[in-house]
C-alpha cells in the first residue's frame, strides 16, 4: 500500500539507537505512566488528565453561562423590567451565547474525545499528548481572557455573532469587542489542535486488528467532527483576525466607505457558524449511538447506514450557512439554493434517527438514567429538527428569523442535541472518572426536572416568537401578548436550573457515597470497560487484538480473566518509554510502535507565552507582546528539539512481530497530522481567497479602482513557488533514503526558495496601499498569510539542517523531511495561488 | 384624525404574525399553519412509533431506514419546497407602480421619506400607507445593521449600510400595526419600534394633502414662544420643521410630530408631558440616544416648546 | 478496502463541488458584476449537473457491485453499504442543488 519502503535499522533489543535519555531506565512499566505528583501535575500531558481538565473546565463554563441565562430569564419575567439595564443585559446575553458555544460545547466534546478515544480504540495515550495539553492551556487562557472582560467592565455586548459594523471601532469604542475577538480566537487554537489530534489518534493508534469498520461508531462520529472542525473553524478565525485588524490597525475590510462589505463578515461567520451546530451535535449523537446498544444489549442496527449518514451530514452541513442570512436581501435564487441544501440535511438525520429506533426495537431497553436522557434527546431533538425544516422554508423564515421562534428552535436543537446526550454520557462514563456510580434515584430527578423545565421554558417560546417578539431585547412593553408566555418561560428556566444544580450535588455526593463500580458496570461491548473503573493510567497492560465491533461481547478471552492478564501487544517495554501501537489507518494491521512523550512543562510555557502576547495586545503593551511571543517561540523550539529514536525495529510482543519505531511512512501518525494541519491551513487560505473573490464580485467598482500588483514580480513569484514545490517533492523522496548529510542541501534549498518566494510576493504588492480599499487590504492579508507559512518553513528547514549538521539525525530518522515535504508542497500551492491571484486581479477581467 | 390619535402601544396582538393584515403575512401564516399541523402530525406518529418500538411490538427492518430516512424527509421536503417557492415568489414580486417609501434605520429610530423621487415628504417613526395598494419599502441604514419588521404585514428585511433592500407590502385591512427592529443594533435595540398606519385609499389621499406643505402655525403666545425656543436653543441643527427651520436632518423631522401616535420610536405615548420629559433627558427614556439633554432650559421654555411640538399635527 | 473507504467520501465530496459550483454560478449571475445571463446560467447549471449526476450513479453502481462480490469480508461489506448509501444521499442532494435554477424565472424570483 505504501509507495516506498522505509529505511529501518534492526538493532539488538538491549541497544538504543540514539542514546536518547528520554526514557526512564530506573522505572518499571507502571511507574513510567504515573501522573507526576504535586505541582508537577500541571506538567502532565496524559490524555486522562487533559481530558478531565477539559470536562471540568467546560462544565464550569456551562454553569457560568447557565447562570447568565437565568439572569436573562429573570429580566424578561415581567414586561418593562428594570432588574438589569440594557447595557448589562446585552453583555449578559452576548456572554451567554459566546460561552455556551465556544467555551462549553466544543471543549466539552473535546474532553470526551480526548478522554475516551484511546480507551475505546485500544491506545495508551493520544498520539500528541503535548499538543493536547497545549490546546487545553490555550483554551483555559482564552476563556480567562474572555471572562476577565467582566472585571474590566468591558464585557462584549455585540452579540455572540459580532456583526459588523456594530462591532467595529466606530460603534464599539471600548475594548469589549477586542476581548471577544482575541480571547475566542485564542481559545479556538484548542479546537483546531484537537481536530488534528482526533484525526491522527483515530486513524493511526488503534488496537491490532481494529479495521475502520470495527471501530466503535463513536469514532466515526468524532472523525467526521474533527474534519468538520478542520474546515469549519478557519472561516471564523480568518474573519476574527480581519475584524481585529480593522479595529487595531484600521484596515478597511468591512468599511463600506472603502469598498468593504458588512455581509462579508456574515458569510465568514456563518460559514463557521452553521457547521458549528453539527460539530456540536454529531459527537453527542455518537455518544447516543454508543450508549444505546449497551442498554438494549444488541449492536447498533445498520452500522453502514449510520456511517454513510454521518459522513454525508458532515458535508451537507456546510451548504447551509446562508440560511442565517435569508433576510439580508440576497437574490431569491441563492436563498432557494440554501433552502434546498438545508432541507436535504433531513435525510441523513432521518437515517440516523431510524437507525437508533431500529436498534431500540432489537430488545427491551433497560431504563437506566442514561437511557432516560437518550429518550429526552430523541423527543427534544426531533422537535427541534422539525422546526429546523420549518425555518429552512424561506417565507416562514422571514417571519421567524431573529424572533423568539428561532430562540426556541436553536435551544431544542442544541439542548436536545447536545446537553441531554451529554448528561446521559456523564452518568454513563462517570465511573471512568471517579470509579463510582452516580445515584440512580437522584439521576431520575435530575432528568425529569431538566426535561420538564426545558419544555416549559422553550415550548411556548415558539408562540412568543410568532406573536412578534424579537430576540435580544432587554425589555418589552406590556400587553402585546408576550407577558404570560415570558413568565412561563422564566419559571421553566428555574426548574431546568434546579435539575442542573441537583446534578452538581449528585456529582459531589456520589464521590463519597456512590456505589463502587464493578468491572463493565453497564455490560457494554466497547473496549473502555475492559478494566474495572478507574482504568490504570496506561489504559492497557497489553493492547488486545480486536476481532469484533463489540470486543467485550464477542471475545470471551477479554473478560474471563483479570484485565491485566489479557494478552496482546506491547507488554514488554524494553526502552522504558511510554509507547503505544500504530496501525494502518484502514485495515488496522499493526504498522509501527509510537513513542509518546513523558510529562513536560513545554506546552504550558508555550501557551503561557501566547496568552501573554494576546493579553498584552489588549493592553496595547507591545513590548510585552514581543516578550510573550518570544517565550512561546522558545517553548516551541524546545518542543521540536527532541532527540529522535525513530527508525529502529522493536519486538511488538505480538507473536514475535518486530515493528519499526515511528516509521517513515505516509501513513504515519505524524504525516497524517501534517495532512490534517494542511487541510486546516488550506481552509484558512480559502477563506481569505473567498473574501477577495466576494469583494471582487460584489464591489466591482473598487476592484477596478484598486491599483494592480506588479505583474513581473508576481510572475517571478509563480516561478519561485514552483521551485518550492519541486524541493518539497525532493525532500519527501530523500526522507526514504539512507543518506543523511546530502539532504542538508535540500533543507537549505527549501529555506532559500521560501525566502525568495516571500520576497517576490512582497515586491509584487508593495505599491498597493492596504488602507486604500478593502480589496487591497485582502490582497495584503493574502501576502501576510503566505509569508507566515513561509517563515515557519524557513525556521523548520533550518532546524532540520542544523540537526543533521550536528549529527542528531541517523539514517531512517528523516521523518521530518517527509513532513516538511508535504508542508512545503501545500505552501507552494498557496504561494502560487496568491501570485496567480495578483496577476489575475491586475488584468482587465 | 381619530386614526392617528390612538396608538397601539401595548395593544394585544399588534405585532403578531399570527393575526395577519397584509398579503405577505397572510400567505406566510397559511404556510405556518400548514407546517405546524403537518409536522405536529409527523411528531405524534413518531412518538407512537417509538412507543411501539419500546414496548417490543415491532421487529427492526431495513425498510424503516428507507421509509424514515429517505422517503419521509424527501416527500415532506418536496411538498414544502413547492409551497415555499410559490409563496416566496408571491411575497417578493414587486409592482412597478407601487408607492415607494424609503425608510432608513438609525440608532435607534426610523427616518421615513415618502415617494423620494416625487412627493419626497419626510417623516419619522410612523409610516402611513393606503390599504389595498402596493407599497414598496426601500430599506437603508446609515449606521449599523437594522431589520425592518412589521409581522402583521409581511416578513422582515434587513437594513444594511451600503445596500438598498426592497420589501413589497400590501395591507388588506386598515388599522395601526406595530413594527420593531429585529436585528440587534446596540444599546437601545429593544426601544426601536414604530407603527404603520393603514388608511382607506381616499383617507390616505386626504392625509397626503393635509400633511404636505409647511407646519401648522403657532396659534397662541405660548406656542409662538415654543417655536422661538425651538430656534434659539439650536434644535434646527438636527431637526427640521418645514416652514420654520429646514435643513437639519440628523434627527427626526418634526413637522407633524404631534400627530404621531407615539414618541421615541414607538415607545411612549405622544403628549406634551412625554415630549417635555424627552427634551429634558432623552437618554433616560432611551439609553444611547444621540440627542443631547436640554434640562438646562427654564421650566416655562420647556413647557412652551413641548406644547408647541405637541401642537404640530 | 482503501477504494471502498474513499468511496464513502467521494460522492459527497462531489456534492460539495457541485454545491460550490452552483453557488458560484448563481453569484456570478446575480451579483452587481452580472457575469452570466439568466439563459446561460440555466444551460451551464443543467449541463454540469447532468455530468455530476451521471458520475454519482456510476459510483453508486460500482459500490453496489463491489458489495455483491463473492467472498466479501464483513468489513468490506459494511464499507460498500456505507459507500452506496452515501452515494444515494449525495445524488438526491446534488439534484436538489439544481432546483432553484430550474424553478425560478430569474435571480430575484
Amino acid at each position: 500500500m505504501t509507495d516506498r519502503t522505509a529505511y529501518v535499522v534492526d538493532l539488538p533489543e538491549d541497544q538504543t539507537y540514539s542514546g536518547s535519555a528520554k526514557g526512564a531506565p530506573d522505572k518499571g512499566f507502571e511507574r513510567i505512566w504515573d501522573a507526576p505528583p504535586g505541582i508537577r501535575y500541571l506538567s502532565s500531558v496524559s490524555h486522562r488528565v487533559v481530558g478531565k481538565r477539559f470536562l471540568v473546565t467546560g462544565f464550569i463554563f456551562f454553569l457560568i453561562a447557565g447562570f447568565l441565562a437565568l439572569l436573562v430569564r429573570t429580566q424578561l419575567i415581567v414586561p418593562d423590567n428594570t432588574f438589569l439595564d440594557s447595557e448589562t443585559y446585552n453583555q449578559v446575553f452576548t456572554m451567554h451565547g459566546t460561552i455556551m458555544m465556544f467555551l462549553f460545547a466544543i471543549p466539552m466534546l473535546e474532553g470526551f474525545a480526548v478522554h475516551l478515544i484511546p480507551l475505546m480504540v485500544g491506545a495508551r495515550d493520544l498520539v500528541f499528548p503535548r499538543l493536547g495539553a497545549f490546546g487545553y492551556y490555550c483554551y483555559l487562557f482564552g476563556g480567562i481572557i474572555v471572562l476577565s472582560s467582566f472585571v474590566f467592565d468591558a464585557a462584549p455586548a455585540g452579540g455572540w455573532f459580532m456583526y459588523v459594523p456594530l462591532s467595529t471601532s466606530a460603534y464599539t469604542q471600548d475594548l469589549s469587542a477586542d476581548f471577544w475577538l482575541i480571547g475566542i480566537t485564542f481559545a479556538e487554537i484548542a479546537s483546531v489542535t484537537a481536530a488534528v489530534e482526533i484525526i491522527a489518534a483515530i486513524l493511526c493508534t488503534r488496537a491490532p486488528g481494529m479495521s475502520l469498520t470495527k471501530m466503535p461508531i463513536f469514532m466515526w462520529y468524532l472523525l467526521v467532527t474533527a474534519f468538520m472542525i478542520a474546515v469549519g473553524f478557519p472561516p471564523l478565525i480568518i474573519g476574527s483576525i480581519l475584524l481585529e485588524a480593522e479595529r487595531l490597525l484600521g484596515l478597511p475590510f468591512f468599511d463600506i466607505a472603502l469598498g468593504g462589505d458588512p455581509l462579508l463578515w456574515q458569510h465568514l461567520f456563518w460559514l463557521f457558524g452553521h457547521p458549528e451546530v453539527y460539530i456540536i451535535f454529531l459527537p453527542a449523537a455518537g455518544m447516543v449511538a454508543t450508549m444505546l446498544p449497551t442498554f438494549v444489549g444488541k449492536p447498533l442496527f445498520g452500522y453502514g447506514f449510520a456511517v454513510a449518514a454521518v459522513v454525508t451530514m458532515g458535508f451537507l452541513s456546510f451548504g447551509l450557512w446562508a440560511h442565517h442570512m435569508f433576510a439580508t436581501g440576497l437574490p431569491v435564487m441563492s436563498l432557494t439554493l440554501f433552502s434546498a441544501a438545508s432541507t436535504m440535511v433531513a435525510i441523513p438525520t432521518g437515517v440516523q434517527i431510524f437507525c437508533f429506533l431500529a436498534t431500540l426495537a432489537q430488545g427491551k431497553p433497560r431504563m437506566d438514567v442514561p437511557m432516560l436522557f437518550i429518550f429526552g434527546f430523541l423527543f427534544i431533538f426531533v422537535l427541534g429538527g422539525l422546526t429546523g425544516v420549518m425555518v429552512a422554508a424561506v417565507p416562514f423564515n422571514l417571519q421567524a428569523h431573529d424572533s423568539y421562534f428561532v430562540v426556541a428552535h436553536l435551544h431544542y436543537v442544541l439542548i436536545g442535541g447536545f446537553v441531554f446526550p451529554m448528561f446521559g454520557a456523564l452518568y454513563y462514563w462517570m465511573p471512568q472518572f471517579t470509579g463510582r456510580m452516580m445515584s440512580e434515584a437522584i439521576g431520575r430527578w435530575v432528568f425529569w426536572l431538566m426535561f420538564i423545565g426545558f419544555n416549559v421554558t422553550f415550548f411556548m417560546m415558539h408562540l412568543t416568537g410568532l406573536r412578534g417578539m424579537p430576540r435580544r431585547i432587554a425589555s418589552y412593553p406590556e400587553g402585546l401578548g408576550w407577558d404570560r408566555l415570558n413568565m412561563l418561560s422564566s419559571i421553566g428556566s428555574y426548574i431546568l436550573a434546579a435539575g442542573v444544580v441537583l446534578f452538581v450535588f449528585d456529582f459531589f455526593w456520589h464521590q463519597r457515597n456512590g456505589l463502587r463500580a464493578r468491572r463493565n458496570p453497564w455490560g457494554a461491548g466497547t473496549l473502555e470497560w475492559l478494566y474495572p473503573p478507574i482504568p490504570p493510567g496506561f489504559n492497557f497492560h497489553a493492547i488486545p487484538e480486536v476481532r469484533s465491533r463489540e470486543p467485550l461481547w464477542d471475545q470471551p478471552e477479554l473478560l474471563d480473566r483479570p484485565a491485566r492478564e489479557v494478552e496482546g501487544a506491547l507488554r514488554p517495554t524494553i526502552d522504558h518509554r511510554r509507547e503505544t501501537m500504530g496501525n494502518d489507518p484502514i485495515t488496522g494491521a499493526p504498522m509501527q510502535i509510537v513513542r509518546l512523550p513523558h510529562p513536560t512543562w513545554v506546552p504550558l510555557i508555550s501557551a503561557f507565552g501566547l496568552a501573554l502576547g494576546f493579553g498584552a495586545t489588549l493592553a496595547s503593551a507591545y513590548w510585552l507582546v514581543a516578550v510573550g511571543f518570544a517565550i512561546a517561540l522558545m517553548g516551541i523550539t524546545a518542543w521540536v528539539w527532541e532527540p529522535s529514536d525513530s527508525g529502529v525495529l522493536r519486538d511488538s510482543g505480538l507473536r514475535g512481530l518486530r515493528l519499526p519505531v515511528n516509521v517513515v511512512d505516509t501513513r504515519s501518525h505524524l504525516h497524517i497530522a501534517v495532512v490534517g494541519t494542511m487541510l486546516i491551513s488550506s481552509a484558512l487560505f480559502a477563506s481569505l481567497l473567498f473574501a477577495g473573490l466576494y469583494l471582487w464580485n460584489t464591489q466591482p467598482h473598487w476592484a477596478e479602482t484598486t491599483p494592480p500588483a506588479e505583474p513581473l514580480m508576481a510572475g517571478l513569484a509563480l516561478v519561485a513557488s514552483l521551485a518550492v514545490l519541486l524541493l518539497g517533492w525532493a525532500s519527501k523522496r530523500a526522507a526514504f533514503g539512507a543518506k543523511v548529510t546530502p539532504v542538508i542541501a535540500v533543507d537549505l534549498g527549501l529555506a532559500v526558495s521560501a525566502a525568495a518566494l516571500g520576497t517576490l510576493l512582497f515586491f509584487s504588492i508593495r505599491a498597493v496601499d492596504p488602507y486604500g480599499s478593502a480589496y487591497a487590504a485582502v490582497g495584503w492579508s493574502l501576502f501576510a498569510f503566505v509569508a507566515g507559512y513561509l517563515a515557519v518553513m524557513i525556521y523548520w528547514s533550518l532546524i532540520n539542517a542544523l540537526r543533521k549538521a550536528v549529527g542528531a539525525v541517523k539514517p531512517g530518522q528523516m521523518l521530518p523531511n517527509l513532513l516538511i515535504g508535504t508542508f512545503a508542497r501545500v505552501v507552494a500551492i498557496m504561494g502560487g495561488a496568491t501570485a496567480a491571484a495578483y496577476l489575475l486581479a491586475g488584468s482587465a477581467l | 384624525m381619530s386614526e392617528t390619535a390612538q396608538s397601539t402601544l401595548g395593544e394585544y396582538g399588534a405585532q403578531s404574525a399570527l393575526a395577519p393584515e397584509g398579503v405577505g403575512a397572510t400567505a406566510i401564516n397559511g404556510l405556518t399553519i400548514g407546517m405546524t399541523v403537518a409536522f405536529g402530525l409527523i411528531f405524534v406518529l413518531l412518538l407512537l412509533f417509538v412507543w411501539a418500538v419500546v414496548s417490543g411490538r415491532l421487529a427492526p427492518r431495513h425498510w424503516w431506514i428507507w421509509a424514515g430516512g429517505i422517503a419521509l424527509p424527501l416527500v415532506s421536503v418536496l411538498i414544502l419546497m413547492g409551497f415555499s417557492t410559490v409563496i416566496l415568489q408571491r411575497i417578493t414580486s414587486k409592482d412597478p407602480e407601487a408607492l415607494v417609501i424609503e425608510v432608513t434605520g438609525k440608532q435607534f429610530w426610523w427616518d421615513v421619506v415618502y415617494d423620494p423621487e416625487g412627493w419626497a415628504m419626510r417623516g419619522a417613526n410612523e409610516i402611513v400607507i393606503p390599504k389595498g395598494r402596493a407599497v414598496t419599502f426601500r430599506l437603508k441604514s446609515s449606521d449599523v445593521i437594522h431589520s425592518f419588521w412589521v409581522p402583521k404585514l409581511t416578513g422582515k428585511m434587513d437594513m444594511i449600510p451600503g445596500r438598498v433592500n426592497s420589501l413589497p407590502v400590501m395591507a388588506t385591512e386598515t388599522g395601526r400595526f406595530r413594527g420593531q427592529c429585529a436585528e440587534f443594533c446596540g444599546l437601545s435595540h429593544p426601544k426601536m419600534a414604530f407603527e404603520v398606519v393603514v388608511m382607506e385609499p381616499e383617507d390616505f389621499d386626504a392625509w397626503m394633502q393635509r400633511s404636505s406643505g409647511e407646519a401648522r402655525d403657532a396659534a397662541t403666545t405660548e406656542l409662538t414662544r415654543g417655536r422661538d425656543v425651538f430656534v434659539e436653543a439650536g434644535c434646527p441643527a438636527c431637526h427640521t420643521i418645514r416652514g420654520v427651520a429646514e435643513g437639519g436632518d440628523l434627527g427626526p423631522d418634526l413637522t407633524r410630530v404631534g400627530g404621531r401616535g407615539s414618541l421615541g420610536a414607538g415607545m411612549y405615548r405622544m403628549n406634551q408631558g412625554t415630549l417635555a420629559g424627552w427634551i429634558a433627558d432623552p437618554t433616560a427614556m432611551k439609553p444611547g440616544a444621540k440627542m443631547p439633554s436640554y434640562n438646562h432650559l427654564p421650566g416655562p421654555d420647556l413647557r412652551a416648546l413641548s406644547a408647541y411640538l405637541a401642537s404640530l399635527k | 478496502m482503501k477504494g471502498l473507504t474513499l468511496g464513502i467520501a467521494k460522492p459527497v465530496l462531489l456534492w460539495a463541488l457541485h454545491f460550490a459550483t452552483m453557488y458560484a454560478l448563481i453569484s456570478a449571475a446575480c451579483a452587481p458584476r452580472a457575469l452570466l445571463s439568466p439563459e446561460h446560467l440555466v444551460l451551464t447549471a443543467v449541463a454540469i449537473t447532468v455530468v455530476f449526476v451521471v458520475l454519482q450513479i456510476i459510483w453508486m453502481w460500482s459500490a453496489h457491485s463491489k458489495g455483491r462480490r463473492p467472498g466479501l469480508t464483513p468489513d468490506a461489506f459494511a464499507l460498500a453499504r456505507a459507500a452506496w448509501w452515501s452515494g444515494l444521499i449525495s445524488l438526491i442532494a446534488t439534484i436538489a442543488n439544481l432546483t432553484p435554477v430550474l424553478i425560478l424565472p430569474g435571480c430575484h424570483g
